[in-house]
């Protein structure tokens, strides 16, 4: 067997000279060698060799034929291109009805706040002080309503205490999404006060004494409702539906990151 | 054949035309996925996956050989599958299996022959069943490297852009992949018929 080139530069450079890569300077530097050293020029025909027989190695034939079908190719890329539109136009639905659901929540959940907590605390301190027929009269009408409980009730005492009456609708505004019962009631005393042209001294005092210091409080003072029997319907009707918005708001999310992943796994199987 | 007319049709979207340069090409393009596979249904899936790509690629064809382009994709699809083995090797456990028993006896039973009887066709069959036994023995590269030079007669810059490496990895992985092959192929002289050994195996 020949004895092959031990130096590794020998080894490509035989290599590379039977393939024609060598520049003219160093081929004519090898041939120089080949001549000089019969056993490079002996390896170097086992490479030929080799070369010769890999070249002339026999076509095999294929086992079966690789034409297309239109399920290979096709339908495969049309069924991602009809998903992908459609997935993508799920996804920005439920994307735009999840901002709306959350946008929602929110300011639903501040006009519950804002409305069903100075409902008890109202009815609470209505309950507390020597209770005015008229008051009563007003609170038990506007019980059923929860939502409405607080502003008609506070726009009651209001009018209980007060010969100008205007804060009823106030309330009503205050209860669409005021934040807090105390900015409710100034504002509701700002607009009673520029509605009525000329508010007496006495109508002035009632208004800063009775609904603010009163209101913040009871806001805390929640869990004693249950002693004034009007102020039971108001947190059981409340809490039911702030859950129902949070399972529908955690619903429509799980929904939005699934529709994601699809549109994504869509897009990359593409 | 009208190739031109056909790619054209395909690249319009023509199944068709496609299927017939398919016709056409599938033998070289799964001979050369078999030489570097090193087997049958390895070549096989690589061959489906070229044509595939062509395909889906055809587009992007620019015109010269439209064979030399097939080439590509067939030597990109299997240096990518080479390579995913070696990340996970548990893949290809069959392969290995081949490689240690021998070459696919039933691909190299396909071998195409007109001319020869059939002595010389089984002369040569063994022939090639030992040089393809020895290819499979070489690593990867070697072997890749090897195939595209001396079988599918690819030049050095054009093996570099189709393995993605430098000229001088080529250069070295051709050398080394023909020293073991003239190794190897001296380890079967004894099994060779005389016409096929090599100068100075034992007779």
């Amino acid at each position: 067997m020949t004895r092959f080139p031990s130096s590794d530069r020998d080894l490509e450079q035989l290599s590379a000279y039977l393939d024609g890569n060598l520049s003219a300077s160093d081929r004519a530097a090898f041939e120089t060698r080949l001549t000089a050293d019969p056993s490079l020029q002996s390896a170097l025909d086992d490479l030929q060799n080799i070369k010769t027989r890999l070249g002339a190695l026999p076509v095999v034939r294929a086992p079966r034929n690789f034409t297309l079908t239109p399920a290979m190719i096709g339908q495969s890329a049309r069924r991602a291109s009809t998903w992908l539109p459609a997935l993508n136009f799920a996804t920005a639905i439920a994307a735009v009805l999840f901002v709306a659901l959350v946008a929602g929540n929110v300011l639903g959940r501040s006009g519950t706040v804002s409305t069903a907590a100075p409902a008890p605390a109202a009815e609470v301190s209505l309950a507390q002080a020597p209770a005015n027929a008229d008051t009563a009269a007003v609170t038990d009408t506007a019980e059923p309503p929860v939502a409405l409980q607080a502003p008609v009730a506070s726009a009651a005492t209001e009018s209980a205490a007060e010969p100008f009456t205007g804060t009823a609708g106030v309330g009503g505004g205050a209860g669409g999404g005021a934040p807090a019962v105390a900015p409710a009631t100034s504002a509701a005393q700002k607009q009673t006060a520029t509605e009525t042209s000329v508010p007496t001294l006495e109508g002035l005092l009632r208004v800063a004494d009775t609904p603010t210091p009163e209101t913040l409080p009871t806001v805390t003072a929640v869990p004693s409702v249950p002693e004034a029997p009007t102020a039971e319907p108001a947190p059981a009707g409340v809490a039911p539906a702030g859950s129902i918005w949070q399972i529908a708001q955690l619903a429509l999310g799980l929904v939005l990151i699934g529709l994601i992943t699809a549109s994504v796994i869509v897009r990359r199987k593409k | 054949m009208d190739e031109p007319a056909l790619i054209q049709s395909a690249q319009r979207g023509d199944l068709d035309s496609f299927n017939r340069l398919v016709l056409e090409y599938q033998t070289p393009v799964y001979n050369l996925a078999y030489r570097i596979m090193g087997e049958g249904d390895s070549a096989s899936d690589a061959a489906q996956e070229t044509f595939i790509s062509a395909y889906k690629n055809i587009r992007r064809y620019r015109g010269g050989s439209f064979k030399g382009w097939l080439m590509r994709i067939v030597t990109n699809a299997c240096y990518d599958e080479l390579r995913r083995r070696k990340r996970r090797p548990a893949a290809s456990l069959e392969a290995l299996s081949v490689v240690e028993t021998g070459p696919d006896a039933d691909s190299e039973a396909r071998l195409v022959s007109q001319t020869e009887g059939p002595e010389a066709h089984a002369e040569r069959s063994e022939l090639a069943a030992a040089i393809q036994h020895c290819l499979d023995g070489l690593p990867d590269d070697q072997r890749m490297a090897v195939v595209l030079c001396d079988v599918q007669g690819m030049d050095y810059a054009e093996i570099a852009r189709s393995m993605r490496t430098a000229l001088g990895t080529v250069k070295s992985r051709i050398a080394r992949a023909r020293l073991k092959l003239r190794d190897c192929l001296h380890s079967h002289g004894e099994l060779l018929p005389a016409a096929f050994r090599l100068e100075g195996d034992p007779s």
